[in-house]
């Protein structure tokens, strides 16, 4: 069986504003299918980055393309693409289901779906409201619902969860992953990696504007920073601490636990030498192991590791 | 371009759009027909027919033009109206990220402005052929009112309705190139206080002031132009230069946001 080709990939794709280099010589690929969340800190250059895939701005160099298509012709593929960017832009004036009718002339898609639609992203009685009525979400929720006018291979959300609430983010997060039915590719960008965690399955982490990991989000920060050792007794953390620095093992009492950074040596080798140092000094463990880390928390150390 | 073409009607085909047009439409039918018509005294003797249309007289408004003279005279105030709108319009498409969203969805970036320009030009065709037959109605029921001394044998023949056809023609067209140099500034300056301060102030009191020091300025700038177009021509500018100069305006207008539109970064 033949893999797929990649929805998106670019190559070396780089935007410059005068001096200032918003997306730096960045090279990556998002497989079809997946949700791929495009994260970075604000300012890492991602809005630029999707905003020349949709066309919208011509990148300074480098290539790439979309669904089999180069990018220098967005014309090709767009119909196939579905994008909300920088926020959602609708005449406030008019309702919701106008603003549908509006883009599905501009797009040639049948407007016989936007009532389907409205109620697929959960505005179907409040279609008729003006667009300068809704709520922060309820406008989040039209942009993805005009996003998904024509059924596209390819739907690109840029920060979709901006500004809601805590239940609207989870409104909006749930909705994310109903729409990542496999068929399609789901490209979606946030500064806050915890709120995509859930939903993708494919990750790119961007720094002022540069490429800083790419791949499925569990092989993200894999490999073990640092082992964690739990004492029986806690007032055995500080002896257990001066114990493996006379060993040259730098340990960060955390909490109950002894977190004892890797730094170059063999995670088992160093379990295996703190276990013999606990032991010699008569002190029991009963915990020691790699140190686990939530998405975040890798996502935030590969950042940091990226501005050393 | 048909794509951008059909989303700008679905905004303007509202019925809120049809009444605010309708309303508008019969307003200045009203008050331009019954200003121009009470307000007609007889001609003063002495000189020849000044060129282009003067202040309209019981004798203009007897001639087969005088059907759509009110249209003609409520339409040279016009302009600058039509310039607003049109800079609101398309600024307002910048400021609300709209061209950024039907971008998005119709990538052909001149067929969108054109599409769009073409349908607002549409809609604004239509409502002054409304303004104007309004106009020729009130017209009429003013004229043929008790103590009137307006001949209408002239209006209802076939040179009248020639004139009538030629009155809405010119006012289409300066209506065009209004909306074309609106269209134009809103897309240089993608906002809409400053493109509206730039036309309004450049199209009124600087045209006429350099006027009053340069005789030359009707001649050449486009909001005096423009006011001698719809006057059907003046002493000092005729109709046939005004609408050679206006043409080329529109062209190097048209043609300059074309190419801004076609280049600009829409995000990002």
């Amino acid at each position: 069986m033949t893999t797929p080709p990649p929805t998106i990939s670019l190559d070396g794709l780089s935007k410059r504003y005068g001096g200032h280099v918003a997306v730096d010589d960045l090279t990556i690929e998002v497989p079809a299918g997946v949700v791929a969340g495009f994260v970075g800190p604000n300012g890492a250059g991602k809005t630029t980055t999707m905003a020349m895939l949709l066309g919208l701005v011509k990148p300074s160099a480098g290539s790439g393309a979309v669904l089999g298509h180069s990018l220098e012709d967005p014309a090709a593929y767009l119909h196939r693409v579905g994008a909300l960017i920088e926020g959602p832009a609708f005449y406030p004036g008019l309702s919701g289901a106008q603003n549908l009718a509006v883009v599905a002339a501009a797009a040639g898609h049948d407007p016989a779906q936007i009532g389907e639609l409205l109620a697929l992203v959960g505005l179907a009685d409040r279609g008729d409201d003006r667009f300068r009525r809704y709520s922060m979400g309820m406008k989040q929720r039209l942009g993805i619902a005009a996003a998904l006018l024509g059924d596209p291979d390819l739907l690109i959300l840029d920060e979709p969860i901006n500004g809601l609430d805590p239940a609207g983010v989870a409104e909006i997060r749930s909705l994310v992953g109903r729409l990542a039915d496999g068929r399609r590719t789901v490209f979606v960008s946030s500064h806050v990696l915890s709120e995509l965690e859930q939903v993708c399955d494919w990750l790119i982490v961007v720094e002022h504007g540069a490429l800083v990991f790419q791949g499925p989000a569990s092989e993200l920060g894999r490999a073990t920073t640092a082992i964690v050792a739990v004492p029986e007794h806690k007032a055995d953390l500080p002896r257990l601490q001066r114990l493996l620095h006379a060993t040259g093992h730098d340990g960060e009492l955390a909490a109950g636990e002894l977190l004892i950074a890797v730094d170059g040596s063999e995670p088992r080798r160093l379990a295996a030498d703190v276990n013999r140092a606990a032991g010699a000094a008569g002190i029991v463990l009963v915990e020691l192991g790699p140190h686990k880390t939530t998405l975040e928390e890798r996502y935030l150390a590969t950042i940091n590791g990226a501005d050393r | 371009m048909t794509r951008s073409f059909r989303a700008e009607l679905q905004k303007l085909c509202r019925r809120r759009i049809y009444v605010a047009a309708a309303i508008g439409a019969l307003a200045f039918a009203l008050i331009a027909t019954v200003a121009v018509v009470l307000s007609a005294e007889p001609a003063r003797g002495g000189g020849g027919a000044p060129p282009g249309r003067g202040a309209p007289t019981l004798e203009s408004l007897g001639a087969t033009g005088g059907l759509a003279e009110s249209f003609s005279t409520g339409v040279s105030f016009l302009g600058i109206l039509v310039l607003v709108l049109f800079v609101a319009n398309f600024g307002g498409e910048f400021s609300q990220g709209t061209f950024r969203t039907l971008l998005m969805r119709q990538p052909h970036r001149i067929g969108l402005l054109a599409g769009k320009m073409a349908a607002l030009l549409l809609f604004a065709g239509v409502l002054l052929a409304l303004a104007e037959l309004l106009s020729v109605a009130t017209s009429l029921a003013l004229a043929l009112a008790p103590g009137q001394q307006i001949s209408t044998s002239s209006w209802l023949t076939l040179d009248g309705a020639g004139e009538a056809a030629s009155a809405y023609a010119s006012a289409l067209l300066g209506v065009t190139a209004w909306a074309t140099l609106g269209a134009t500034l809103a897309v240089l300056l993608r906002s809409v206080p400053l493109a509206l301060g730039i036309g309004v102030a450049w199209s009124g009191p600087i045209e006429h002031l350099v006027s009053d020091v340069w005789t030359g300025a009707a001649q050449w700038f486009p909001g005096l132009l423009l006011e001698s177009w719809a006057v059907g021509g003046t002493d000092d500018v005729s109709a046939a230069h005004a609408a050679l100069v206006l043409s080329l305006y529109v062209g190097a207008a048209g043609a300059l946001a074309a190419l801004t539109f076609r280049r600009r970064d829409f995000a990002g």
